[in-house]
């Protein structure tokens, strides 16, 4: 459940999350269910290629297993402490 | 116009082949566990730019998202939530006139294991004319039903998890990364265990059998002791392939 903690600590943070379709979406993490399904709020959907349109919506659901990338804003997260979280997590500690 | 739509729908993995009551209610399938959620009246369905259904009556089940004509002899297609990438609610003028939900649906991107997916219609970048976008529209006649559909939608997707994975599914980790970061003592201790594990079979902590073969080994073995011996060079090979390591 590492990472579904790690999210639930950026609720509210200004996050982007790009899909493994290439689209990307912009807003704030309202929240993040077990299944690191993401819900933001007043977002901006943008890709160039396919979907010409830049398009704002108030709130979004994003099915979790589609995400490849959430980009994070800098500083929301202490590396540190995530980067041995992960390490302790991949040992199956 | 319908039939261009029916057409745009296949392409884009929506069923339209729905199983409809003679009511034009939806059949549900009990056995998979679908139970209707929410109905709502009046709702037209776009799919991508501007094929517009006309108005229908949504259904929203726990497994499907289902929109049926009101003209007798229209269309009804059938969305399941897996292929659901994103659902939203859209009130920006310059997206669309009135309030909806924008849904896109997946198409299969490279990312995913899906065979030919980039070649038939269309990679990215390549549009052949009258591909449609795998963007649906649901615009109710009432706005004010717009927040109540998300909210559906929302706890109806959350309720299809995709099937092989639940939760956050195996780490893809750095070998090197994960040892880097490891104290000395506790790396030096890893990998003496990997050592260990890379051996020819019957070293470590298998319990062994009276040849010095583990105890499964011992059995098949039987009355033969000399049944599965290898040639010296594969004993070699046998060692290096070894997995060590496996995450989780």
């Amino acid at each position: 459940m590492l990472f579904f903690s790690l999210f639930k600590t950026l609720v509210g943070k200004e996050v982007t999350v790009e899909l493994k379709n290439d689209l990307c979406i912009s807003g704030a993490l309202h929240s993040v269910d077990q299944y690191l399904n993401i819900k933001l709020t007043n977002t901006r959907v943008h890709n160039e290629q396919k979907y010409p349109h830049m398009m704002s919506v108030r709130n979004c659901f994003i099915r979790g297993s589609v995400v490849r990338y959430v980009h994070l804003p800098p500083g929301a997260v202490d590396v540190e402490v995530l980067h041995d979280a992960t390490r302790r997590e991949a040992r199956g500690g | 116009m319908v039939a261009n739509i029916a057409a745009a729908a296949n392409k884009l993995d929506i069923e339209t082949d729905v199983s409809l009551t003679e009511a034009r209610e939806v059949v549900l399938d009990t056995a998979d566990e679908e139970e209707l959620s929410s109905k709502y009246q009046d709702v037209e369905f776009v799919l991508g730019d501007d094929l517009n259904a006309g108005k229908g009556v949504l259904h929203l089940t726990t497994r499907r998202v289902v929109w049926v004509s009101s003209s007798s002899g229209g269309p009804a297609f059938a969305l399941r939530y897996p292929q659901i990438v994103m659902h939203a609610v859209s009130r920006d003028p310059s997206s669309y006139a009135k309030p909806c939900i924008y849904l896109q649906l997946d198409e299969g991107s490279e990312d995913m294991a899906m065979g030919g997916g980039d070649d038939e219609e269309g990679g990215e970048g390549e549009e052949d004319a009258g591909d449609v976008s795998a963007e649906v529209r649901l615009v109710p006649s009432d706005e004010s039903k717009v927040d109540d559909m998300f909210k559906v939608l929302c706890d109806c997707a959350a309720l299809n998890p995709d099937s092989e994975v639940e939760g956050e599914g195996d780490f893809f980790f750095d070998e090197a990364e994960v040892m880097a970061g490891l104290d000395p003592s506790t790396r030096a201790a890893v990998m003496a265990d990997r050592l260990a594990d890379g051996m020819e079979l019957g070293d470590g902590e298998e319990e062994d059998g009276a040849n010095g073969a583990p105890e499964d080994l011992q059995e098949l073995v039987g009355d033969d002791p000399s049944r599965f011996e290898d040639d010296e060079e594969e004993e070699e090979a046998q060692g290096a392939n070894q997995a060590a390591g496996n995450g989780r």
